[in-house]
């Protein structure tokens, strides 16, 4: 550093200080927020702009803007790290029941534990949302399943619930039930 | 112009009351009376809803009551996503309503029995 640029310094220590506090402050609230991106990506985009892709094997299941109704802006209130990374493991790991709607691309990926008790949960399309535009429309919601009843949890303390990606799990629990 | 639905009513409610898929827990939602409420920018979807567990086979009656996004009504969406997209909605909403308030306030129980004015 040199003899100038202490003499500068010295001469506006608390401006310096804070504009440090505050370049600190936004970082640390950019990085926890954020997940993969943060949980204002979508604002002023359009809703068939795909935030990311999640894998399940070479398939790559597209997250939407959206709406309040289906993909990131219906489960913004729930993104964070854990949230993103339940949501990947589901995908990519959870077991597969599709759909019985005779639209030919609506599915279901749902995480279990060792007790083959669902964890978490992905609904999606395959299908189009609007004419041949926007195919496949991609997840419309995800939830966590292993949250406590009766609790209206918030965002915040339901994330501290989240569990499924650390937990253990199995891939060979039934999903389906006859009825 | 009116906002509208993208289909009949009657045939969303057909749409409306099939399974995603099958579920453990044997969830039947029989959709009755779906209906557009506008109020401003904020158009919701009312419906009347019964619900069947397999393990409580009592019929709950519920109003079910979903935000949309005007984007949702464009007459360009496709009816099938449409309905589709509702009916994760109201799955969403049968297993989180206990646990989001956001979507607890998304229903309001009606009582056992079926309402005579809905």
């Amino acid at each position: 550093m040199s003899v100038k640029m202490v003499r500068w310094m010295s001469r506006w220590p608390l401006p310096l200080a804070l504009c440090g506090t505050l370049i600190s402050l936004l970082f640390a609230t950019a990085v926890d927020a954020s997940a993969s991106v943060p949980t204002t990506y979508c604002g002023g985009r359009s809703y068939t702009y795909i935030v990311k892709n999640y894998a399940r094997g070479a398939v790559a299941l597209p997250l939407r803007c959206g709406t309040s109704t289906w993909g990131f802006t219906h489960i913004t209130t729930r993104w964070n790290e854990t949230f993103d990374a339940n949501i990947a493991l589901t995908i990519s790991r959870g077991e597969e029941v599709t759909d019985r709607q005779d639209d030919g691309g609506s599915a279901i990926y749902a995480l279990f534990n060792d007790n083959c008790r669902e964890l978490f949960r992905v609904i999606y399309n395959g299908g189009a949302y609007r004419g041949n535009d926007v195919r496949p429309q991609g997840i419309i919601t995800a939830y966590d399943k292993s949250i406590t009843p009766v609790s209206y949890a918030t965002p915040d303390s339901a994330a501290s619930n989240v569990t499924a990606a650390s937990s253990s799990y199995r891939t060979n629990c039934a999903v389906i039930q006859n009825i | 112009m009116p906002l509208s639905l993208p289909l009949p009513p009657e045939d969303l409610a057909r749409k409306l009351s099939r399974p995603l898929a099958p579920r453990r827990d044997g969830l039947e939602l029989s959709v009755a009376d779906p209906t557009l409420v506008e109020t401003g920018d904020d158009p919701k979807l009312r419906l009347r809803v019964t619900v069947t567990t397999a393990r409580c086979e009592t019929p709950e009656h519920w109003q079910v009551t979903i935000p949309l996004d005007p984007v949702d009504l464009d007459p360009a969406v496709n009816a099938t996503a449409f309905a589709t997209t509702l009916r994760a909605n109201l799955e969403e909403w049968w297993d989180m309503k206990d646990r989001e308030s956001r979507i607890a306030a998304w229903g309001r129980r009606l009582g056992p029995e079926p309402p005579n004015v809905y």
